[in-house]
């Protein structure tokens, strides 16, 4: 039987620097060993100050991506007031943790700026345990190459540009590495004045 | 259930950077089981000629099998040629000698590395039944997946030769890196510094105990 | 050179092979029943490919892709996958890389004694039959190839396509592999018997490489050979991602 964590594949990454963050992902959908789409974003914006990555099974991806969504938005209509990334971190894994015995096939990551421009990250299983390391967090079908390069090139407190360099590098390397990630990559770096979107170009192979 | 089982898988990372007129081979001393540790001082690494060194990982009893045979093998080679085996000869036997198990595989992952006959550095990559390709840089075993990423970062289309010191160093850290995040790497790591028409050199270095 | 294969006591190979060769990711847990697995999908490599050959008015063209996975792992991407025979023999490689290198070499060693035996040079339909031969004895064994031979002999060029099976077919084109159905696309629709080498040249390289845009297990670069009565010559490798974007991968800083 095919494993749904990887029948779609791809592979998410963000890593934080001095009062920014990056996260990326490629931009591959297949299925199992075909590529059906090189155009399938994983990384969502949530609200300005808060981004949010999934890898796994596309169907869940965009059904969880739907739900949280809508809470989201809810949150903002009630309080009147953008859902901070720790919070939204937090709903992420109640939402995930609803389904304990019937999980969504999906592993997220969170990157985001909180008001005093501090970076936030974060990364779950896929029933909503999460960690909130200091350097870098990953997820995919590429997670473990990516880890490997990530482990050596991140250094704190990087600068903006040099952060999403080392992020790009360290992503290209591992999914490079990955036979069900690729084919093309998106980037957003996240900081105080605002957030820029990046297309990454890679092997279409 | 007293099925058949013949395979134990003793972890171990192991690398290969090779440069112009240089190779450097090295690997991490740890032996486990699952999560215990057996021993923190068992080389992955061998010495066949002062220009060939096999680093292997895998299941240690069939690694020791498996130097035995290549030992035994290239003695032969030796009375019946009367020179040592040469880099591009080993790397034919090594290949024949695992494809020689092909229903029944030593579980061993092996990289060579050596100088050519040019005198250039050049490392072997092998899988467990034999099959081999030629490049500049390789990683096997348990902490392959995040060693190969950091060299690939690391070398992968560099504009500028290596130089061995860089080769040293990289080849270092890179199992630093691995055995921060694998379980079934660590203790010390050791490595062999092949220069083309010198002995080799060995070093060890410490890594992580935990 | 070693006289018989060694084989896992007691247990049939077939089924050893099976459990121990099972490819999956290796975070995946191992089967539960049978033999041990202790490191799933380690012990065997390159199962995809893309790789392509037709005959035509100069000669036989054969390209190929040059990656070697393990599962999902990518564990070359500059694997040689022309095996060359004689200097008007190649051999092509899909399925596992060490079958395809072990049996094919074989084949080249008994190629050239026969000819040095008879003073004649070995035909290629009788090159195909002696490896299609080879490989029917170990029929069910679980050897993994999938191979074209092509050359050149005094009846002019030929194509064939052996298997593990022991299968041999003879045909003007053929693709193996993987990312073959992606391959005969191309092939099918712009192959003629007339084109000129340059077309060729182009057309085996366009092929391979739109196979792997699709197929997650070929990629890498791209090795054209062409076979011509004065024997096979190589033309330079091409990587994928100069074939895309006509420009070189950087090095990323």
């Amino acid at each position: 039987m095919s494993n749904p964590f990887t029948l779609n594949g791809g592979t998410v990454l963000s890593m934080k620097g001095k009062n920014c963050v990056v996260i990326l992902c490629d931009t591959r959908l297949g299925s199992q060993y075909e590529t059906v789409s090189t155009s399938f974003p994983k990384i969502f914006k949530m609200n300005p100050r808060v981004f949010f990555g999934l890898a796994g099974l596309a169907s869940d991806v965009i059904t969880l991506h739907h739900k949280l969504r809508f809470h989201v938005n809810l949150f903002q209509l009630k309080q009147e007031r953008s859902m901070p990334p720790h919070v939204f971190s937090k709903l992420v894994s109640t939402t995930l943790y609803e389904k304990r015995f019937g999980s969504f096939f999906a592993q997220p990551i969170i990157a985001g700026l909180h008001d005093d421009g501090s970076p936030f990250i974060s990364s779950m299983d896929s029933i909503g345990a999460t960690t909130e390391p200091e350097d870098f967090v990953v997820a995919g079908t590429g997670a473990d190459y990516v880890t490997g390069a990530c482990e050596k090139y991140w250094e704190k407190d990087m600068e903006p540009r040099q952060l999403l360099k080392v992020a790009d590098k360290c992503l290209q390397a591992g999914v490079n590495r990955d036979a069900f990630s690729g084919w093309g990559g998106v980037a957003y770096l996240i900081t105080p004045e605002g957030v820029e979107k990046f297309d990454l170009k890679m092997r279409q192979d | 259930m007293g099925e058949f089982s013949p395979y134990v898988d003793n972890g171990g990372t192991t690398l290969a950077i090779a440069g112009p007129d240089f190779v450097v081979i090295a690997g991490d001393t740890r032996l486990s089981t699952g999560y215990s540790i057996l021993s923190r001082d068992v080389s992955k690494l061998f010495k066949y000629s002062d220009s060939i060194v096999m680093a292997s990982s895998g299941m240690q009893a069939d690694i020791a099998e498996l130097r035995k045979q290549l030992l035994f093998t290239i003695e032969e080679y030796r009375v019946d040629n009367e020179r040592d085996i040469e880099l591009d000869a080993f790397y034919r036997l090594l290949a024949t000698v695992l494809y020689g198990k092909r229903f029944f595989p030593y579980y061993s992952f092996n990289i060579l590395a050596g100088i050519s006959k040019e005198g250039k550095g050049v490392v072997y990559s092998y899988d467990a039944i034999g099959s081999a390709d030629a490049r500049t840089y390789g990683a096997a075993g348990s902490g392959q997946e995040l060693v190969i990423s950091i060299l690939d970062a690391a070398l992968k289309r560099k504009p500028d030769p290596l130089s061995i010191d860089e080769a040293i160093e990289l080849g270092k850290s890179a199992l630093k890196q691995a055995t921060e995040r694998e379980i079934h790497t660590g203790d010390s790591g050791e490595m062999y510094i092949i220069r083309a028409g010198r002995p080799a050199e060995y070093i060890t270095f410490k890594l992580r105990k935990d | 050179m070693f006289k018989s294969f060694v084989l896992p006591g007691k247990e049939h190979p077939v089924k050893f092979d099976e459990e121990i060769a099972y490819t999956e990711t290796s975070k995946d847990t191992p089967p539960v029943d049978g033999l041990v697995q202790p490191a799933p999908g380690r012990l065997h490599r390159l199962h995809g490919t893309t790789t392509l050959g037709f005959v035509f008015q100069h000669g036989v063209l054969i390209a190929v892709d040059s990656r070697s996975t393990m599962g999902q792992y990518i564990s070359s991407q500059t694997v040689k996958k022309v095996i060359e025979i004689t200097p008007r023999l190649l051999g092509t490689m899909a399925g596992g890389a060490a079958d395809c290198d072990y049996w094919e070499r074989r084949l080249a060693r008994r190629v050239r004694l026969r000819e040095l035996e008879s003073k004649e040079e070995v035909t290629v339909a009788a090159a195909s039959r002696m490896l299609a031969n080879m490989l029917y004895y170990y029929k069910g064994m679980g050897l993994s190839v999938g191979t074209m031979v092509a050359g050149f002999d005094a009846s002019g060029p030929h194509l064939y396509y052996v298997d593990n099976d022991g299968v041999r077919y003879h045909n003007d084109r053929f693709s193996v592999g993987s990312g073959s159905t992606y391959a005969y696309a191309i092939l099918d629709q712009e192959y003629r018997y007339d084109l000129s080498v340059e077309e060729a040249v182009t057309l085996g390289r366009r092929a391979i490489y739109h196979a792997t845009h699709r197929d997650a297990m070929s990629g890498g670069f791209i090795n054209v050979y062409l076979m011509t009565e004065d024997g096979w010559q190589r033309y330079p490798t091409k990587d994928c991602y100069v074939e895309h974007y006509g420009e070189e991968e950087p090095f990323l800083e």
